[in-house]
């Protein structure tokens, strides 16, 4: 069975602590992956607060508590998120919820969001690979 | 290449204002669109039977020394071309000269319609964003300097020195090496570019910082003299003075704050010394660029307060961070030129992120250039969403 080669929360925990020193977590009821980073994408940008919580076999899902993200002024709405859940939308199926590392991919891709966010809010572009882009 | 301009202030900064100034320049394209039309009258001129025959025909000013400035308004970019002949100035008069190349221009009907008379030179003036203003000169005393020209000059009735190419060679004296250039560590393939002599048309990759310098101030000064139009100093006052000051700082941040506080300092010691506070031509000593201060010394206060404003800017950029940077360097510069800046910033990133070099810093999460210790490596993706 294929989800015997899934890592176990445990290990993406692990994972998390052996490369980064700004990322923090938790395992609940052995079920929910709760991180928390702080994240200064350049030596400019302001340090937001991130939370991911992931459940075994789903897409994990990403949060910026702060600061505050905002609109630019010509745009409705945020750029590459989950309108459902507010969560970022890091990738387009690239993160293999069966066989990578959460420190090696999504954690990764929250920095770059943030660096794009950073851009857009300034300028209403997307400049990096994104699906949609006559609308952001 | 040894970091990613995003880990560090001073490249992130010079980056970004690297970026500003060259949305200021002629771009490419135009360019070579100048290069084609200076090719085209040169041979004309160079070709004519008259007194021009085999000229020498050369760029002055902001164009010869890569410190265009995108003007403001739909105003046009101001491009100086010098052509100069070895004949005796004293044995000519200046009307005729100016006049001889006058017609000599009319003559053509590729130009003829475009033919406008200013005070010193013949005006090309193009359909597009930019003309080209060409005077006609002859060599002051080839014995001594064959750079020093004399112009004809309408208003002052009478030949004038100048000295335009001694100016930029004066201007490129101080530049400093490539490799020196504090971006040439953040630029991937530069030392390749480092070790082959740079060609003359200047490609928009990396100038010097104190030509940098100057097309940031040159803004500035556009925006902050918006309201204000008869008291803006000229570029030639600023480009000069930058110059003076400016002691082979390596990056364009650098080079402006220590141009302020040079300037702050100079200003002082001229109070102190009860005297005014003037700009020299460095290579014609007797010519005085700020000769109306003395008549119209209001001009000389707002030159000042504009010193002044520029430097509490600056200062500022040092501490912001995030938006409110932007919003300064927009205030600073013009809403459009920091928006294309900061797009062509991310898709340099991004490009460096499509070649395999990022990472992610283990400490704080900073996107960095790859390291296998100090980074994550980085990892292609798709960014995604709904709406």
């Amino acid at each position: 069975m294929e989800i015997h080669n899934m890592f176990t929360l445990y290990q993406q925990l692990e994972r998390i602590n052996q490369t980064y020193s700004n990322w923090k977590g938790y395992v609940k009821y052995r079920k929910v992956l709760y991180l928390k980073g702080v994240v200064k994408p350049t030596v400019i940008s302001p340090e937001y607060i991130i939370k991911i919580t992931y459940i075994q076999g789903e897409k994990p899902k990403i949060y910026v508590l702060s600061p505050n993200l905002e609109i630019h002024p010509k745009k409705e709405k945020l750029p590459h998120i989950w309108f459902d859940t507010g969560s970022l939308c890091l990738d387009l199926n690239e993160y293999n919820i069966k066989s990578d590392l959460l420190a090696e991919s999504i954690i990764v891709w929250v920095t770059w969001w943030l660096y794009y966010y950073e851009i857009w809010l300034q300028t209403g572009r997307w400049v990096a690979k994104g699906t949609h882009p006559d609308k952001w | 290449m040894k970091r990613l301009i995003l880990e560090d202030k001073r490249a992130i900064i010079d980056d970004l204002l690297k970026r500003i100034a060259e949305n200021l320049q002629l771009n490419d394209s135009r360019r070579k669109l100048v290069n084609q039309r200076y090719e085209a009258v040169s041979k004309y001129i160079e070709d004519s039977s008259g007194i021009f025959n085999n000229a020498d025909i050369y760029a002055q000013g902001s164009y010869r020394i890569g410190t265009t400035v995108k003007p403001q308004n739909g105003e046009e970019y101001d491009l100086d071309f010098v052509v100069q002949i070895d004949k005796n100035w004293n044995m000519l008069s200046f009307n005729y000269v100016y006049n001889e190349f006058k017609n000599l221009m009319h003559a053509n009907e590729n130009w003829s319609t475009l033919v406008i008379e200013k005070t010193r030179c013949i005006r090309l003036n193009y359909a597009d964003e930019f003309h080209m203003d060409i005077i006609p000169t002859c060599t002051a005393n080839r014995y001594i300097n064959q750079n020093e020209i004399m112009v004809p000059d309408k208003k002052e009735h009478s030949w004038v020195i100048s000295n335009p190419e001694g100016y930029a060679l004066w201007f490129e004296s101080k530049y400093i090496a490539q490799t020196e250039i504090y971006l040439h560590d953040f630029y991937p393939g530069m030392e390749v570019r480092a070790a082959q002599p740079l060609p003359n048309d200047n490609p928009n990759i990396l100038k010097q910082p104190i030509q940098n310098a100057v097309q940031l101030i040159k803004r500035f000064r556009d925006i902050y003299f918006t309201e204000n139009e008869d008291n803006k100093p000229s570029s030639i006052i600023l480009t000069t003075l930058i110059g003076q000051l400016y002691r082979g700082e390596n990056s364009i941040y650098e080079t402006l704050e220590s141009i302020i506080q040079r300037f702050e300092y100079n200003l002082e010691y001229n109070k102190v010394e009860r005297k005014q506070f003037h700009i020299y031509n460095p290579v014609l000593p007797k010519e005085i660029f700020t000769k109306e201060w003395d008549e119209n010394p209001q001009k000389f206060n707002h030159f000042v307060e504009f010193m002044r404003v520029l430097k509490e800017n600056w200062k500022k950029i040092n501490t912001l961070e995030g938006p409110d940077l932007y919003k300064l360097l927009n205030e600073c510069f013009g809403n459009s030129v920091l928006e294309s800046a900061l797009n062509s910033q991310g898709l340099f990133i991004q490009k460096m992120r499509d070649e395999g070099k990022t990472g992610i810093l283990r400490t704080t999460g900073g996107a960095a250039l790859y390291q296998k210790e100090k980074t994550q490596k980085d990892r292609e993706n798709i960014f995604h969403g709904n709406s």
